[in-house]
């Protein structure tokens, strides 16, 4: 969970640690104004072990473009987001459709990880209050419960830090009658353009025993220039 | 057998009051043949539509599909061997089929419609050979096994404004996770009858969905359809035994209501032949009794000239049962003759109504009936137990008899 | 006033044959009119559920609502409601939002269709929104505008409770993709699929705002006091929004077509059986009659030779077939009377045969209290006393064909 001067989070080093500046900064590890990368993705269900390589563009947290590099079969298969529309671009056919609300709750590319959370995912400190419950040394555990009108289904995150690199090591996703039902490990920090990031993240779904979706990355380049229309519909189609 | 002849001839004494009657008894009789086989087709057209249509008579699948159809529950696609051969006498045909969710898609890329889609593949020659599926096409035509063939509910076409020919985007995952996608082209629009289904349903050609959901030589379901729809209970008994990771399951359990019918069918046609018989009773109860009452005279010199009473006893009973049995085989035939012509040519009754879904099935609107050896029998026993019963009050006034008081009657 | 009183005594000189057909007239007539009665029970039972379950006896809706049921087709409720108000004969006016929606636990999703209601208004009417369908929680009051009603299979399909989130996204009226939290209120069980597993009840205001659209509305379903009005309310009101282009006014008929085409199915079978019932009725009477009539050839024979015109005794012979008529035709009634009672005030219950019945998408009970079809049975009435006397024609004539001299040799 990198900050870096853009998204004004608190210098590490300070005495205050202030648990939204901390969330917010691991919500948007990947990201930055400006983000280009490329990962390896290792979905395990019951039925099927699959490895994706992914290619990744985005700008802020509205914006997001993947293409799959490999394997073969689906190469060039986009998935543009903006704001709150998916589109996904599929290059075997050479068509584009736009995923309806209904599909939200879909799994994004047969994974672990769904349309929604696409979506949804950066805005955990818009939606829910934040607090530390939890210091040992330098890891803090955050607490976040959904402020009462959010619409989220989950009863609360809990969120494990370190302070000193400003990284996520767990992120728990609880129901309301605080069981367990999702969580994220991270794993193999590295510095990166003098943020440190794990890269490695893996969504264990709690209720289905073997499975996984590991996302590990490969490259990431924040101070990379981004075409202006690269988020649109029409260089989904040149990409 | 004189008796029998003389009986005869007495009843065409009075020409005309047994015309009357014999009248009356075929009309009921036949009204009555006609109702039962009016409610039997009623019932065959709930069971065929919904099994013949679609789903068979038994479905054979991994344990637990039906309740929770998952795509990666697929079974073998030859399922033959399991079969013992004791069974396969019983079976008409086999159509295996594959179920999927997609997303289907028509349109330019700015302006598609999308619609998430249940997808049905099926093997066409199964399915024209023993299925019904054929006959919802409404617009175009079935199947014909080109690998980029898609058929689409009548709503679904609607909602993402395809027609025929229409270019429609599949997109979905395969069973092994990677995703499957392809061009179809629309081939026919159907209707099922039950337009919430047709909405978000769309068939296909079962190869062409094995390889593109990485399927090949599996299915999901194997649909049975049997000689005798009545039995499925008994054979998938029979074939849960032979079956090793299968499990049979008759129609009966997946349409209950309809089973549940079943179970009263019988009840319900007893009563509607009670109704009747009361009132056939009431209406020829008494003209049986005044005729009866008319020739007491006759029955008086009969026995003054040494006829027993047992004889004459006799004589009325069989005209009774003359007259109702021969009453019972023409309404019978007549009735017969009704239910087999809506049997082979029913009437369409669609202009005037819709189909009506009901306990997961549907009533379809035409007019069929059913020719049964029950709906047969049934009438024509009732009819003779009439005559039987019509009888009795005349005999027991016959032993009442005094021949003098009655010869002195005249 | 002779003939009468002869025709009466005419009638009882052979006691058990008139009862016997009097048996049969009576029997019949009260059997068919009875039944009719709770056939008509039945069909009251099943459009008053209909109608309240769905969309009102008469209802508002964009034009091209009903058919293609898309959230865009909606209309503006201040447009709307005013031409309402103050109409007599109308009982409960009930704005509803329906919105195709997808819902969103921790565990599951599922597609569903979101009602918004009035939780007021519709208590009183709708047969869901009871108690006693209800059987976890309790159903929403009026102001509050974050709980649902859900269907029990859903509650099982999403694993939440009474008191717990749930997430729904839709899309808003500007097209957009807006998500809204409810918590569950209170579960119902009506025993229909569709409704268990894919419906939602909520706040229409609440919902109304998430759309975008405070004003908008679906539906206006309207109840009406009696039925019988519908054909009047329905022009009144096609009138009253003739200028409105986004709004028509359509008949439950229109909108709940099943269920009418099942009620015509049902009543057409049962006008047959009526018909049936008539003709054996006429086969009998013709009979007995009949053979009274030839009975008594001998005394017709002797009336004439002392002078009584042919006429004279026919008409006779119709007074008694008159008598017998009215005579049958009013135990008949008093019969079927006797009988209504019993099944409109006590209902009869054919659960323990067939349970309950999911038809045309809507639970239909097999408990069924008859109504009063006075029209009908005194219609059914009346036709017995025609057929009786119809029938009394041929065996007449037969009557009187022959001369005196032989009919009074006859036996």
């Amino acid at each position: 969970m990198a900050w870096a001067g853009d998204s004004g989070g608190q210098a590490s080093g300070s005495s205050e640690l202030d648990a939204v500046a901390l969330v917010r900064a691991v919500e948007t590890q990947y990201q930055g104004e400006r983000s280009h990368g490329k990962m390896r993705m290792h979905i395990k269900t019951r039925s099927w072990n699959r490895m994706l390589e992914l290619e990744m563009w985005s700008e802020g947290r509205e914006k997001l473009l993947t293409r799959i590099l490999a394997p073969v079969k689906e190469r060039g298969t986009c998935t543009l987001k903006v704001d709150d529309d998916i589109w996904n671009y599929i290059s075997r056919i050479d068509r584009l459709i736009k995923i309806p609300s209904s599909l939200m709750g879909d799994s994004w590319m047969g994974s672990h990880l769904t349309n929604d959370d696409l979506v949804k995912e950066n805005k955990v400190d818009k939606l829910y209050q934040l607090a530390i419950t939890e210091r040992v040394g330098k890891d803090v555990t955050i607490t976040g419960k959904p402020l009462p009108d959010a619409a989220v289904v989950w009863g609360k995150i809990v969120y494990k830090i370190d302070t000193a690199s400003l990284t996520p090591l767990l992120v728990e996703y609880y129901d309301e009658e605080d069981v367990k039902v999702r969580s994220m490990v991270f794993s193999e920090f590295k510095q990166i353009e003098q943020r440190w990031l794990p890269m490695i993240a893996r969504i264990v779904p709690e209720d289905k025993p073997g499975e996984f979706t590991e996302m590990q990355y490969l490259e990431i380049d924040f101070s990379v220039e981004l075409p202006r229309d690269l988020f649109s519909i029409k260089s989904l189609r040149n990409r | 057998m004189m008796i029998l002849r003389i009986g005869w001839r007495n009843l065409w004494r009075n020409r005309r009051r047994t015309q009357l009657t014999m009248g009356a008894m075929i009309f009921a009789c036949a009204m009555l043949v006609f109702s039962l086989g009016y409610y039997d087709g009623f019932l065959w057209s709930l069971i065929n539509n919904a099994t013949e249509k679609e789903n068979g008579h038994i479905f054979i699948a991994l344990p637990g599909y039906y309740a929770n159809p998952t795509l990666e529950d697929a079974c073998p696609e030859a399922i033959s061997s399991q079969i013992l051969p004791d069974v396969k006498a019983e079976i008409k045909g086999v159509c295996p089929r594959l179920q999927a969710y997609a997303l289907l898609s028509c349109g330019t890329d700015e302006e598609n419609r999308t619609q998430p889609a249940q997808i049905i593949a099926v093997d066409y020659q199964a399915e024209l050979a023993n299925s019904k599926l054929a006959g919802d096409i409404v617009t175009g035509g079935f199947l014909t096994g080109d690998e980029r063939e898609i058929l689409l509910g009548q709503g679904l076409a609607r909602r993402i404004r395809a027609d025929i020919g229409s270019e429609i985007i599949f997109f979905s995952n395969a069973a092994d996770g990677s995703i499957a996608s392809e061009i179809l082209l629309v081939k026919g629009v159907f209707s099922s009858g039950e337009n919430i289904r047709d909405s978000s349903l769309a068939i296909m050609n079962l190869k062409a969905a094995q390889q593109l959901l990485a399927l090949d030589g599996r299915v999901h379901s194997h649909r049975l359809f049997l000689r005798d729809p009545m039995q499925a209970e008994e054979i998938a008994a029979r074939l849960n035994a032979s079956l090793k990771t299968l499990e049979a399951t008759p129609w009966q359990s997946i349409f209950p209501q309809i089973a549940d019918i079943l179970k009263v069918w019988l009840g319900v046609q007893l009563f509607t032949v009670a109704i009747y018989y009361a009132a056939m009773a009431l209406i020829t109860f008494n003209t049986m009794y005044m005729a009866f009452l008319e020739r007491m005279h006759e029955f008086a010199v009969m026995q003054a000239i040494g006829l027993t009473r047992r004889l004459l006893a006799v004589l009325i009973l069989s005209e009774s049962i003359i007259m109702a049995t021969a009453s019972g085989l023409i309404g019978t035939a007549i009735g017969a003759c009704a239910n087999f012509i809506l049997f082979y040519h029913p009437i369409d009754l669609s202009r005037w109504m819709e189909s009506i879904t009901w306990g997961g099935s549907s009533i379809q609107p035409i007019l069929f009936c059913v020719p049964s050896l029950l709906s047969n029998l049934l009438p024509l026993l009732a009819m003779i137990l009439l005559g039987f019963a019509v009888a009795v009050l005349p005999t027991w006034r016959l032993y009442r008899l005094r021949p003098v008081e009655a010869l002195r009657e005249g | 006033m002779l003939w009468l009183k002869l025709a009466w005594r005419n009638l009882w000189r052979n006691r058990t044959r008139t009862l016997v057909l009097l048996t049969v007239i009576t029997g019949s007539l009260a059997f068919v009119a009875w039944m009719l009665n709770v056939a008509y029970g039945s069909y009251e039972k099943m459009i008053e559920d209909a109608v309240r379950m769905g969309s009102g006896h008469l209802s508002l809706h964009h034009p091209a609502y009903p058919q293609e049921r898309l959230s865009e087709q909606f209309f503006s409720g201040k447009q709307a409601m005013p031409l309402l108000a103050n109409r007599a004969g109308i009982s409960k006016i009930l704005p509803r939002l329906y919105v195709s929606a997808l819902a969103r636990s921790s565990r599951d999703n599922r597609a569903i269709m979101i009602l918004g209601v009035d939780f007021e208004n519709e208590l009183e009417s709708n047969p869901l929104l009871q108690p006693s369908k209800t059987i976890s929680g309790k159903i929403p009051a009026s102001d509050a505008q974050n709980l649902a009603y859900i269907g029990t299979r859903l509650a099982e399909n999403l694993r939440i409770d009474v008191g717990k989130k749930l997430v729904v996204m839709f899309q808003d009226l500007s097209g957009e993709i807006t998500s809204k939290l409810y918590r569950v209120g209170g579960i119902f069980k009506s025993g229909v699929t569709q409704l268990d597993g894919g419906t939602i009840f909520v706040n229409r205001q609440s919902l109304a705002t998430a759309l975008g659209n405070s004003d908008a509305l679906h539906e206006i379903a309207i109840l009406l006091a009696d039925r019988k009005e519908l054909p009047e309310h329905l022009s009144q009101l096609q009138k009253a929004y003739v200028g409105h282009k986004d709004i028509a006014v359509f008949s439950w008929e229109t909108t709940s077509r099943q269920i009418a085409d099942a009620i015509k199915i049902d009543s057409a079978q049962f006008k047959f059986m009526i018909f049936l019932l008539y003709v054996l009725v006429t086969i009998g009477t013709v009979n007995l009659l009949l053979m009274s009539i030839l009975e008594r050839t001998r005394e017709f024979g002797l009336l004439r030779a002392i002078g009584l015109d042919r006429r004279r005794i026919g008409g006779l012979i119709f007074c008694e077939a008159t008598l017998l008529g009215i005579i049958g035709a009013l135990a008949g009634l008093v019969l079927t009377i006797v009988l209504s009672l019993y099944s409109w005030h006590y209902g009869l219950d054919f659960s323990n045969m067939f349970g309950e019945a999911e038809v045309a998408g809507m639970l239909v009970s097999m408990k069924v209290n008859s109504t009063w079809e006075w029209d009908w049975m005194f219609g059914l009435a009346a036709g017995m006393v025609v057929v009786v006397i119809l029938a009394a024609i041929y065996p007449v004539k037969k009557a009187l064909r022959a001369a005196p001299a032989e009919a009074m040799r006859h036996h």
